[in-house]
């Protein structure tokens, strides 16, 4: 093996002197030799730095962080008012009606039209940066921001809004969720 | 070498966007950042787990308004070291632990300023360990042994990496020196070291 000269002939000692290890050749070299100060210096920061105890957050507590996501995320809207109220939902079935919901900050108007095909639903999203799906299908807004789609039953107009770092479910209109605003 | 940071900016993109799998493996990826600043402080158990929570719920918060991967982990350094200090703080308050010898103004300028540096030391030596990941597994091994133990012989080096006695020494010095390599990239000691950064915000 060819012998190792100049700064090479330290390269382990420096590392050694850097964990705490006592070499007295290499501390002379270390006097007149910048370059091989400033990767002392550089190796004893690393070895220090490392050395700093550190702590893994015990399993549950890092489920429970996990978990903050998905209840932040996956909300339920609220129906706040609805053109039904004095009426109960069972009258729903002769024409067409109204729901607001809230989450958050926000509110929604959904329109809930009878047709021919059955459920028509009409409402306006928040902002360009929401998506709406239902049943995992995206439904396109106009320009407007207008989106609508057909369902065959009342109880199939759930949808989900997809906005920044939120889902929210708007749910379809039943006789429990009517009547609880009703009685709200 | 693929860029650590890519990984977390495609996470934190992934996160903004709904995605629950990123923003659990960006939790997985930080827990150890964010649990050791509580806990080097001296915090309980009980008071770490709050602070841990409570970082996590501002992340979920904030993170639409983080756009720099690499500013992640010192947000969140910086938020777990201001929680730790609020907690900290109401405990001394109870406990009526608040020294004579200096005024409550000084003290509120230290405790601030040993949790700013309690924040960098953090994230210096999370960016050490990263980097010691991304090294070769007999170096990796090597680095652990070395930096998780004090003054062990090369026997028990030996005896727990596997590796021959006379190799520890060389491969010692290798790996560091690949380690510093790595670092020097990233700009690691570009940085001002930890006793001088205390001014600088977040």
């Amino acid at each position: 093996m060819a012998e190792k000269t100049g700064c090479s002939r330290f390269s382990e000692e420096l590392v050694g002197i850097a964990i705490g290890e006592e070499h007295p050749e290499a501390l002379e070299h270390l006097k007149k030799c910048p370059n091989c100060s400033e990767k002392l210096e550089q190796f004893k920061r690393i070895v220090g730095t490392a050395k700093i105890s550190r702590f893994d957050a015990p399993e549950d507590v890092i489920e429970k962080a996990k978990d903050i996501f998905q209840q932040r995320t996956a909300q339920r809207a609220q129906l706040v008012s609805s053109t039904l109220a004095m009426e109960g939902i069972r009258a729903a079935h002769q024409g067409s009606f109204q729901n607001i919901y809230s989450w958050d900050d926000h509110r929604m108007r959904v329109m809930y039209v009878k047709t021919e095909k059955g459920w028509e639903v009409i409402s306006s999203l928040p902002s360009k940066e929401w998506q709406v799906k239902v049943r995992g299908k995206r439904i396109e807004p106009d320009e407007a921001l207008r989106i609508s789609f057909l369902a065959k039953e009342l109880k199939q107009t759930t949808f989900t809004l997809e906005g920044p770092g939120i889902t929210v479910e708007i749910p379809a209109p039943s006789v429990e969720n009517n009547e609880r605003q009703r009685s709200g | 070498m693929k860029d650590r940071f890519s990984d977390v900016g495609i996470l934190l993109e992934r996160a903004k966007r709904g995605d629950n799998k990123a923003w659990n493996k960006l939790v997985e990826h930080f827990q150890n950042l964010v649990y050791s600043i509580p806990a080097r402080m001296g915090l309980q158990t009980e008071d770490c787990n709050d602070v841990f929570q409570t970082t996590f719920v501002a992340l979920y918060q904030n993170m639409q308004n983080i756009n720099e991967p690499k500013a992640l982990s010192r947000w969140l350094a910086v938020t777990a070291s201001r929680e730790a200090l609020r907690v900290r703080r109401l405990g001394s308050k109870h406990q009526g632990e608040v020294p004579e010898e200096i005024t409550l103004e000084d003290l509120l300028v230290l405790e601030e300023r040993s949790a700013e540096e309690m924040a960098i030391e953090a994230l210096e030596s999370d960016k050490i360990w990263a980097a010691v990941r991304s090294l070769p597994d007999r170096c990796k091994r090597l680095l652990e042994v070395l930096f998780s133990r004090e003054n062990l012989s090369y026997e028990e080096i030996s005896r727990m990496t596997g590796m021959p006695v006379g190799a520890i020494g060389p491969t010692r010095a290798r790996c560091l020196e690949q380690l510093r390599k790595i670092l020097q990239k990233e700009g690691f000691f570009e940085q001002e070291v930890v006793s001088q950064a205390t001014g600088g915000g977040s």
